[in-house]
């Protein structure tokens, strides 16, 4: 495709905002529609960008839409993710799926049955694959220099969360859970990516304000390649302004330490050390972290040509399969789970 | 055309904010100490030669503005480089209540009789002017904190910049600085991540000449897309820059950082961190020697 791309936007919050202004920043792209049901941002938007056509669902943008769409991101809370990215694959539109994938395993078996039987190119929204740290940190576990892992030890922390809230993400049956899903599935996705798959795990929840949906957990992980793991995350850790990860990976001849902003990689006696201005790139757009823009290139590679994408359906399903399989043992007093 | 300041004291560090390190940023954040303690930092760092300061409108601003205007040592001539708004507190709204509710949550709080009036429009805008009004009652309400002290230039936030380039909305941008002119009298001045898109849409948008704050130093970090487009950029057109990051996030010392920035006539401005007491004096010491 030599041709201008299209883009729609399903779904216009901040996640919907932030694709919107990167593919309208990509060369060779265009933003050329948007769907919402908010009414006050499709009157704004339309004062403002005449030439972005504006739809308050996906069946009329189907129906009236007269251009072609060559991608769409859906920015929707996740209850919707699948529904729409089914009806993407059946007229064929590439789609880019803000994380998580679904509520859960199960709900995104239709859309994994149907792209085993006709692939449509598509990707989900795991950004951290796209940062300049942890790339270096797949790198050097990809290069064999710790050996075999046998221990990950990682958090995820904000503080985001100090009352019940409103709004979907902290509603369950819209988000299908609480900061397990909705932000520690990064974490999940970002430990499978570097060490390997997750055979069972052993969970415990924390609720602060309410029963529905959790604000903390602490989760023992046995790695498929025999590796032992503990993995935390709160949304509610007072003192943690954005979204902060640290992990140790300890292999049988070295061990890496990482966080958002550095490397340390320590083999016997000598400690290689790699902070981000080390590692940093530059990007042809930047609005909210290189890594998004990164991503967005990605997805607009495979459309064109089929290129590789960190994050497909397949690969984020099985993070899902261990998000259930936490919420499994937890309810079942941290016993351990097989992932199914 | 009123000078920027040569060296204009960060607001980071006050507010618990890092960007080489959240992990950094935390235990900054655990040991800030009151407005007390930051507000004789501050003194300290006009002492040492800082002309004014860069403030988002943080919730901390709120109680360090009304000390700072009865401060002595800061009523001669101390400016302030407000940057709006403070995004996090729009970030963390929207999570829990959407985008559309956390800018009525702030219109809500904001003064006049109008404001009710707005929030009835807000569901049915539908021309420019509806959009500036709402504007306007949004920056009023920001910049509401900032009427007791002297004010230079105000900065729109990178990621609404960077937002407005991206979608190409001209019109909000020529907006933005009519208003932050002819309302309060301050010039109006954008924070930006992508200097070089940003001075190629203002020469097509017609906004001469402006005031940005830009990630700026030799080691490039932060820089997009490149150092040598940027320094082109900045080399080629009129602007006048306050430059931040300059230390590359601590990567650089002030030596090697500052003679590279006082080699760009366009550099007017540097915005120098305040971590510490001992950082405060050593970093400005270097300013006054090589950014002088």
């Amino acid at each position: 495709l030599s041709e201008t791309l299209q883009f729609g936007i399903i779904g216009f919050g901040k996640l919907g905002l932030l694709h919107a202004s990167i593919v309208s920043a990509l060369e060779g792209c265009k933003w050329a529609a948007v769907v919402d049901t908010q009414k006050t941002l499709l009157h704004f938007l339309k004062a403002q960008r005449d030439d972005v056509r504006v739809y308050s669902d996906v069946d009329q943008m189907f129906k009236e839409h007269r251009e072609r769409l060559h991608g769409v991101f859906i920015s929707t809370p996740p209850d919707s993710h699948v529904p729409i990215a089914l009806q993407m694959h059946e007229r064929e539109i590439p789609f880019f799926i803000e994380k998580p994938l679904s509520r859960s395993r199960k709900e995104s078996e239709p859309l994994l049955e149907r792209l085993k039987r006709k692939h449509v190119p598509h990707m989900i929204g795991f950004m951290n694959r796209y940062s300049d740290i942890f790339r270096k940190a797949k790198e050097v576990v990809s290069a064999g220099t710790l050996g075999k892992i046998t221990n990950v030890s990682a958090s995820m922390y904000i503080d985001q969360r100090k009352d019940s809230g409103t709004g979907w993400r902290y509603a369950k049956e819209t988000a299908g859970g609480g900061v397990v899903i909705t932000q520690n599935c990064h974490l999940i996705d970002l430990l499978m990516w570097l060490v390997g798959g997750i055979r069972s795990v052993s969970s415990r929840l924390d609720h602060l304000f309410d029963d529905q949906i959790e604000d903390a957990a602490r989760v023992e992980i046995q790695f498929e390649n025999g590796a032992k793991g503990l993995l935390e995350t709160s949304w509610s850790k007072p003192n943690y302004r954005t979204l902060t990860t640290e992990v140790s990976l300890e292999g049988t001849s070295g061990k890496l330490e990482f966080n958002d902003d550095e490397l340390i990689l320590i083999q016997g006696s000598k400690t290689t050390r790699w902070r981000k201005p080390d590692l940093f790139h530059g990007v042809s757009f930047d609005v909210a972290g290189v890594e998004y823009t990164r991503q967005s290139e990605d997805f607009i590679r495979a459309i064109r040509n089929g290129g590789h994408v960190e994050t497909d359906v397949v690969e984020a399903s099985r993070t899902q399969s261990v998000i259930d399989a936490i919420y499994e043992s937890a309810g079942t007093q941290s016993r351990w789970t097989d992932i199914r | 055309m009123k000078p920027l300041d040569r060296w204009v004291l960060g607001h980071n560090s006050f507010f618990g904010i890092d960007h080489l390190s959240a992990k950094r940023a935390v235990e900054r954040s655990q040991q800030l100490g009151g407005p007390k303690e930051i507000l004789e930092r501050i003194e300290y760092a006009r002492e040492c030669g800082a002309g004014g300061m860069m403030m988002s409108t943080h919730p901390l601003a709120k109680e360090l503005i009304p000390m700072i205007a009865k401060s002595r040592t800061l009523q001669d001539g101390f400016q302030f480089y407000p940057l709006l708004p403070y995004a996090q507190k729009y970030v963390v709204a929207a999570n829990q209540r959407g985008l559309i509710n956390a800018v009525l949550d702030v219109l809500a709080g904001s003064e006049g009789a109008e404001k009710l009036k707005m929030i009835g429009n807000m569901v049915t805008v539908a021309f420019t002017k509806d959009v500036e009004k709402i504007l306007e009652n949004l920056i009023i309400a920001e910049l509401k904190i900032f009427k007791p002290v002297t004010v230079n230039a105000v900065f729109l936030h990178d990621v609404l910049t960077d937002m407005l380039l991206a979608l190409g909305l001209s019109e909000i941008a020529k907006f933005y600085c009519r208003f932050i002119h002819d309302y309060f009298g301050y010039q109006p001045a954008f924070a930006t991540k992508n200097p070089v898109v940003l001075l190629q849409k203002f020469l097509e948008w017609g906004i001469d000449d402006p005031v940005l704050m830009i990630h700026l130093n030799k080691k490039g970090f932060w820089v997009h897309p490149d150092l040598p487009r940027v320094e082109k950029a900045i080399r080629s057109n009129r602007c006048r820059i306050m430059a931040m990051s300059t230390l590359a996030c601590g990567y650089l010392t002030p030596e090697e950082a500052f003679p590279y920035l006082a080699s760009f006539p366009t550099v007017q401005s540097i915005v120098v961190g305040a971590s510490s007491k001992a950082h405060i004096q050593e970093t400005f010491h270097a300013a006054r020697t090589y950014f002088a």
